[in-house]
């Protein structure tokens, strides 16, 4: 089956005081119809820059490379009329905090219906019904009631929901969610998820998940890409990467999530070291000074991400995972 | 999670706070007139005798008549609680300089204030407000810089100044407009309702008089305002840069909203509150012009009606004046509070 | 927009504070208004040396346009415009220097009592400033210099009533934000004095705010003395202040150069001020205004 959404080496600077910054190193990834796609890393990894560089909402004086490919126009290279009706209509995006997304000033129907008329040309009253039944979906209780109140009347995990179901509003085929959960209680965390994966059922709606959050990962996402330092380190199915980590940053990762059978006085692990700006890249593999398994060429060689069998890519030319069972 | 979103408006809460606002405000009202009162205090003379002038020197029960009934010879806090007396009643008092009632001579003036000043005000919201999103939208690029050089400009600006160049190039050399007054000598206003020359004016139907008010109007209007478009537009830039990296606006344009939508009803309905604070203050800049330009196009207004009493010390007049002053503080406060309300809704709950 | 924001923005430490106000001289804009404020004071000072006639000196030349002899032209008393509009500085700024600083002072200190102390002190504080922003700038002062009698002295002190209370409002905010700071609460917690506190810790985040303020009302104290004397209740003449000539322009309308030269010495210097003012907000505050460097994103 052909990709939704095909990119190939996106590369992404960003203008700051010292002058044009690498954020994005040559990324290239594909999402299914119908898929969740993950994408883990830490902030600063470049996740969240990938996917507003397909939706052109980088920056004043980004600098974008590469091609992202989707039914059959690449969006990195669209001019603004036609990036217009991809956002919104084709390729919709949810916030991470729920409690800044929302526009305090303005109702929430007024929110989920301004979008609806401005692509699909709805009749105001067609518009409102179509509101309240976006609302039903993502259970808002009271919907009709719902459109005339303002986002501060709503806690956390309802304006999430509302801005999901803002989100889908024009049925789009790619639904973006950048730590849709991360701001939440995790109570509240797995209501969302839930629902989430109800929509994408009955839809079959694409949906890019951004997260740092491996558990959160590990409940929802069918693929499973790992990001360190604006490239990826690893990439396969979220179940086989998770069971079986090949590159040592994923594992660490892994490794440093508290498990709730441990022993009381097990150490908490962590990564030593903490993960380079932008401005400070180490040469060669941009992991190696934090990695146990570094190897003098690590520090030289950058690591080209390739296919290790099993749709896995990695990209650790050392792979010392790879004896473990 | 309670079903019944919908807050009946206004909410309890706010109305609550409204009403403490108001009594906040004319409480401050009463402690301007009280200043005010003290300050006529300070002058030194006998003020039934500047009051009833030659007949003060002739006609003694005259003069106890006035003391009486001002209270001249009681303690001070009586004098004012008299005072108030009076004007409960209406009664502000006689001028010493028009030899009318205050009451006549505030019915005539303030009309004529609150025409340029209304007329002031909405200019300068007009180009200001546009200038400032223009500014914000371009930051950092040369409209940007250019405008900030002007709004600069706008706010070192001396009123008096501005009206002095401004009536001498467009009248005096280029003839554009008229020289002074409301109106053209042979102009007669229209039946008064208002006492504003242009409402009136379109009221009645008459229009050469609207066109004729219009243009005496438009140029101490334009001076006027020089100083709150410089204000405005560097209010408006920083409370539009404040907000436009907000994550909702991003949110807005990640819906595929055109930029233009996104910048005019997102980004200014999140900016107005600091505008209309601001508003508050163009208020009171416009009332201190009209102190300044009021003379100097032979505009008669309040303005120069305050000017001559405190120069002459017109006490009645001074302090109908200064309860002018003090009712539109009240008036100007108490809707920026509704305006407040209405905008942001998240205040209703304050 | 409030107190409490400011804090983080203003958390500076004096070594910092340096380099940040050192960036504000690099602003083409500052720089024009540092070269006109400082051709100014220059003719303020030396204006002895410059003006080529006696700013009091009567002659039969009256009301001549501007010429080579008059470079701005004669007045109704034959006296030299050019000479009358440079000694003019003599007034104007000196004054609003004074002014500015007497109101810092003033204001500063009920400001920081008000906010240290709190309770009735920092309520009594408040209506007062509430009372004085109630007025319209010019209404407050032409009723004290009304009241006190019209002299260029009683000007100054009714600007000085009509300035105070900014500075008030703003070291009393910031006094109370502070002094609830994390990082003072520390200090005090190692065991500083509260005035070694307020002195060390606050101080430098107070000056920078209200420097600002200061700048910017250097130019409002011109403006406003130049309006109170512009309508006689300040300078008497024959005193060449630039106010005053620009009303005695008023009434000789077709001599334009009477009025309009003393009013565009009053713009140039108010410019000069709030080109600085504006710069120096910038550098140590550059999101909020018009700063040159773009913002990281």
């Amino acid at each position: 089956m052909k990709s939704l959404l095909s990119v190939q080496g996106l590369r992404v600077q960003l203008p700051t005081a010292s002058g044009l910054v690498t954020v994005l190193d040559g990324v290239d990834y594909e999402v299914e119809p119908g898929q969740v796609f993950g994408i883990a890393g830490e902030s600063g990894s470049g996740k969240t820059i990938s996917v507003l560089a397909l939706l052109g909402l980088l920056p004043e004086g980004a600098v974008v490379e590469g091609s992202a490919s989707y039914a059959g126009s690449d969006l990195l290279h669209l001019g603004r009329r036609a990036m217009r009706d991809v956002r919104g209509k084709e390729i919709a995006m949810v916030f991470q905090d729920p409690l800044t997304s929302l526009h305090p000033m303005m109702t929430v129907g007024r929110q989920l219906t301004e979008h609806l008329v401005y692509h699909l040309g709805l009749k105001a009253s067609d518009a409102r019904d179509r509101a309240i039944e976006l609302l039903e979906e993502v259970r808002i209780p009271d919907p009709a009631g719902a459109l005339h109140a303002f986002p501060h009347q709503f806690s956390g995990g309802m304006r999430q929901r509302i801005a999901i179901a803002i989100a889908l509003a024009c049925r789009p085929r790619i639904l973006i969610a950048d730590e849709p959960t991360t701001a939440l209680d995790v109570t509240v965390q797995a209501g969302i998820l839930r629902l989430l994966d109800r929509l994408r059922q009955q839809s079959g709606l694409s949906v890019i998940m951004i997260t740092h959050d491996l558990g959160v990962m590990s409940s929802v996402a069918d693929w499973l890409t790992v990001m360190y330092a604006g490239r990826i380190v690893e990439s396969g199915s979220t179940a086989d990467v998770l069971r079986r980590p090949r590159h040592p940053y994923t594992a660490g990762l892994l490794a440093a999530l508290p498990h709730p059978e441990a022993a009381e006085d097990a150490p908490l692990l962590s990564i030593p070291g903490s993960p380079p700006s932008p401005q400070a890249r180490p040469a060669g593999c941009a992991f190696h000074p934090r990695c146990q398994y570094a190897v003098a060429s690590c520090a030289t060689d950058v690591p080209e991400l390739i296919g290790a069998g099993d749709s896995r890519r990695l990209a650790c030319p050392v792979d010392p995972l790879l004896v473990r069972a | 999670m309670k079903p019944g979103w919908r807050l009946p408006l206004p909410s309890r809460p706010f109305v609550r706070f409204l009403a403490r606002r108001l009594a906040a405000l004319i409480l401050l009202g009463v402690g301007i007139t009280f200043v005010a009162f003290v300050l006529t205090e300070m002058v030194p003379g006998d003020p039934a005798a500047a009051n009833l002038g030659q007949r003060a020197i002739a006609d003694p029960a005259a003069v106890q008549a006035f003391r009486e009934k001002y209270g001249l010879d009681k303690p001070l806090p009586v004098q004012y609680v008299l005072y108030l007396e009076h004007l409960a009643q209406g009664d502000l008092g006689l001028s010493e300089q028009t030899h009318r009632a205050v009451r006549t001579d505030l019915a005539e003036y303030i009309p004529a204030t609150a025409e340029l000043a209304v007329t002031s005000i909405l200019i300068a919201f007009a180009l200001g407000i546009t200038l400032g999103v223009l500014s914000a939208v371009r930051r950092n690029k040369l409209t940007d810089q250019v405008l900030r050089v002007i709004s600069l400009g706008g706010i070192s600006m001396p009123t008096f100044w501005l009206a002095l160049v401004a009536l001498y190039v467009f009248f005096f050399k280029l003839g554009w407009v008229p020289g002074s007054g409301r109106l053209d000598p042979g102009v007669l206003p229209a039946p008064h309702v208002t006492g504003m020359y242009t409402v009136d004016a379109l009221l009645a139907g008459q229009f050469d008089v609207l066109g004729n008010a219009l243009q005496h109007l438009i140029l101490p209007a334009c001076v006027l305002a020089a100083y709150n478009i410089g204000l405005l537009t560097r209010f408006t830039r920083s409370a539009v840069l404040e907000v436009i990296n907000n994550d909702y606006i991003q949110a807005a344009r990640a819906k595929g909203l055109p930029e233009h939508t996104v910048i005019l009803r997102h980004v200014l309905r999140a900016a107005l509150p600091p505008i209309i604070t601001v508003g508050g203050l163009a208020f009171a800049n416009v009332m201190t012009g009209t102190v300044l330009v009021e003379s100097i196009f032979a505009w008669p207004g309040i303005g120069q009606y305050a000017f001559h009493s405190a120069t002459t010390l017109d006490l009645p007049a001074i302090m109908g004046v200064s309860l002018f002053v003090a009712v539109v503080y009240i008036v100007v406060n108490f809707t920026v509070d509704i305006l407040y309300g209405i905008v942001d809704p998240r205040m209703r709950l304050a | 927009m409030s107190a409490q924001q400011l804090p983080l923005r203003f958390r500076i430490s004096l070594r910092r504070r340096a380099g940040t106000i050192g960036s504000a001289w690099q602003q083409p804009l500052a720089i024009v208004g540092m070269v006109l404020a400082g051709a100014w004071i220059l003719v303020a000072i030396f204006v002895p040396l410059i003006a080529p006639y006696d700013p009091l000196a009567q002659s039969s030349h009256l009301l001549l346009a501007p010429s080579s002899t008059h470079l701005f032209g004669t007045d109704e008393l034959g006296r030299d415009v050019f000479s009358r509009v440079l000694w003019g500085s003599r007034l104007s700024l000196p004054l609003a220097f004074l002014l500015v600083s007497a109101a810092v002072l003033i204001g500063g200190t009920l400001g920081g009592i008000a906010g240290y102390f709190g309770g009735l002190v920092d309520e009594v504080v408040m209506r007062a400033t509430d009372l004085v922003f109630a007025f319209p700038t010019i209404i407050l002062a032409m009723a004290v210099t009304a009241a006190l009698g019209p002299s260029l002295r009683n000007a100054v002190l009714a600007v000085l009533i009509v300035f105070w209370p900014s500075y008030a409002r703003v070291v009393r905010g910031l006094v109370q934000s502070l002094g609830q700071a994390d990082y003072v609460s520390a200090t005090r917690l190692l065991g500083a004095s509260s005035a070694r506190a307020l002195v060390v810790d606050v101080l430098p985040n107070v000056a920078g705010p209200v420097l600002v303020l200061a700048t910017l009302d250097l130019g409002n104290a011109v403006l406003l003395l130049a309006s109170l004397s512009f309508l006689g209740l300040g300078s008497q003449p024959p005193t060449p202040e630039w106010g005053s000539m620009v009303n005695t322009g008023t009434q000789f309308f077709e001599r334009w150069w009477m009025g309009t030269f003393p009013g565009f010495a009053i713009l140039s210097v108010v410019l000069a001020f709030n080109f600085l003012g504006d710069s120096l907000r910038d550098a140590l505050d550059p999101r909020s205004s018009w700063a040159v460097r773009e913002r990281k994103p």
